[in-house]
């Protein structure tokens, strides 16, 4: 029996198989950034072919469910949905950033910064034991820094955001001096999913297709610009008069 | 506000059928939503339940049709294109509105400036399960 994963939150999308009873795990990713969307259930079927396993051996299927690439997110939930829906199984609901648990080993705990842009990171600071330093939020990178300066633990540093800010000219000062993950194991990845699927079902977490809910953490640019206030007041006005009905 | 979920298509064209019978000259329906909430579609129940016999487009590119088969003569409006009401007035659209048939105007929330006081708004929302939909309704 097995469990299959989706990871869509970053540039690299991936899928995973898990095997409950070896506790074994097959892993493909696309090869071409932000080719998400043609390929990831390919790769499923790919992973279930060269186990020699079919769908009816499927218990459960976990997807990162964000905070990450809004489309990315969409894509990766939609797909498990999908999936789950159509074999009618559960789901289970991974959170992007708590993945990064499975990095705190020893008395070496996490920093993990998902770049969100002009120096705004989706990011989460865990410690050796892999409590929560820092609750996984939307940041900005400045305050990750500084809760993991503050907690005085040893510490590395995970994400697309240390790509992303280690030589910017504006916010590349604060990882100086800091501990990175090496570039290869910066990114989340379906084994990681499936991994903390396989313990989150093992516990009974799962859910229905219909409650696999995106977890953006932020609002997209578009909402943001809507918000921004260049609709007409008038109309705003009316509108609101509408609804209050 | 008054909620009203609907599970299928089927819910749909009953909810707009029996809308139809209880709506007078002068009406203006505004229905507000996403594309693919239904709006053209609830159009379609609430023209049948009208009595209307002509087959009903969406008038995106035309802004407005009149059909008037019907137990009252019905205007369908579509103004997403539009980014005010002023433009809607441009081009005589206010009119309609007293013109003693019903209006219903889809993507109203585009030209609420314009839109009658008493104007019945329906917001249309995607629910939770394929196909249904929640209507909150302001009357």
């Amino acid at each position: 029996m097995y469990i299959l994963g989706f990871e869509t939150t970053g540039a690299l999308g991936s899928a995973a198989l898990y095997n409950l009873d070896t506790d074994e795990i097959r892993c493909l990713s696309v090869n071409q950034p932000m080719e998400h969307l043609k390929n990831i259930i390919g790769l499923a079927k790919r992973l279930l072919d060269d186990e020699k396993a079919g769908a009816d051996e499927l218990k459960a299927v976990a997807a990162s469910v964000g905070p990450g690439s809004y489309t990315g997110i969409r894509i990766g939930v939609s797909s498990a949905r999908a999936v789950a829906q159509g074999l009618n199984i559960p789901c289970i609901s991974v959170p992007s950033l708590d993945i990064f648990k499975e990095k705190c080993k020893g008395d070496t705990g996490c920093a993990v910064i998902f770049n969100a842009r002009r120096g705004q990171v989706y990011g989460a600071v865990f410690d050796e034991t892999g409590r929560d330093v820092l609750k996984a939020g939307p940041y900005m990178l400045s305050d990750v820094v500084e809760a993991v300066s503050k907690s005085g633990k040893d510490i590395v540093f995970y994400g697309d955001g240390v790509s992303a800010y280690r030589n910017s000219e504006d916010y590349g000062y604060m990882l100086e001096n800091k501990k990175l993950a090496a570039e290869k194991d910066l990114l989340p990845t379906a084994e990681m999913v499936v991994r903390y699927g396989a313990e989150a079902y093992r516990k009974g977490n799962t859910c229905s297709y219909t409650e696999l809910e995106p977890s953006y953490m932020r609002e997209t640019e578009a909402e943001q610009k809507l918000r921004d206030g260049t609709l007409d007041r008038l109309r705003k006005e009316k509108m609101a008069k509408f609804a209050g009905r | 506000m008054r909620e009203v979920k609907l599970r299928n298509k089927q819910e749909v064209m009953k909810f707009g059928e029996s809308l139809a019978k209880e709506m007078c000259p002068g009406d203006v329906l505004a229905l507000v939503g996403e594309l693919g909430t239904g709006k053209t579609t609830l159009t379609k129940a609430i023209a049948k339940g009208l009595g209307i016999t002509e087959l009903i487009t969406s008038p995106t590119f035309t802004i407005v049709k009149e059909y008037t088969s019907g137990r009252l003569p019905m205007f369908h409006f579509d103004v997403y294109r539009l980014e005010s009401g002023a433009q809607l007035t441009a081009v005589g659209g206010e009119d309609y509105f007293h013109a003693g048939g019903v209006c219903i105007v889809e993507w109203a929330d585009k030209v609420a400036e314009i839109l009658p006081d008493d104007t019945k708004v329906i917001f249309l929302e995607y629910g939770k399960e394929e196909g249904e939909r929640i209507y909150r309704c302001t009357f």
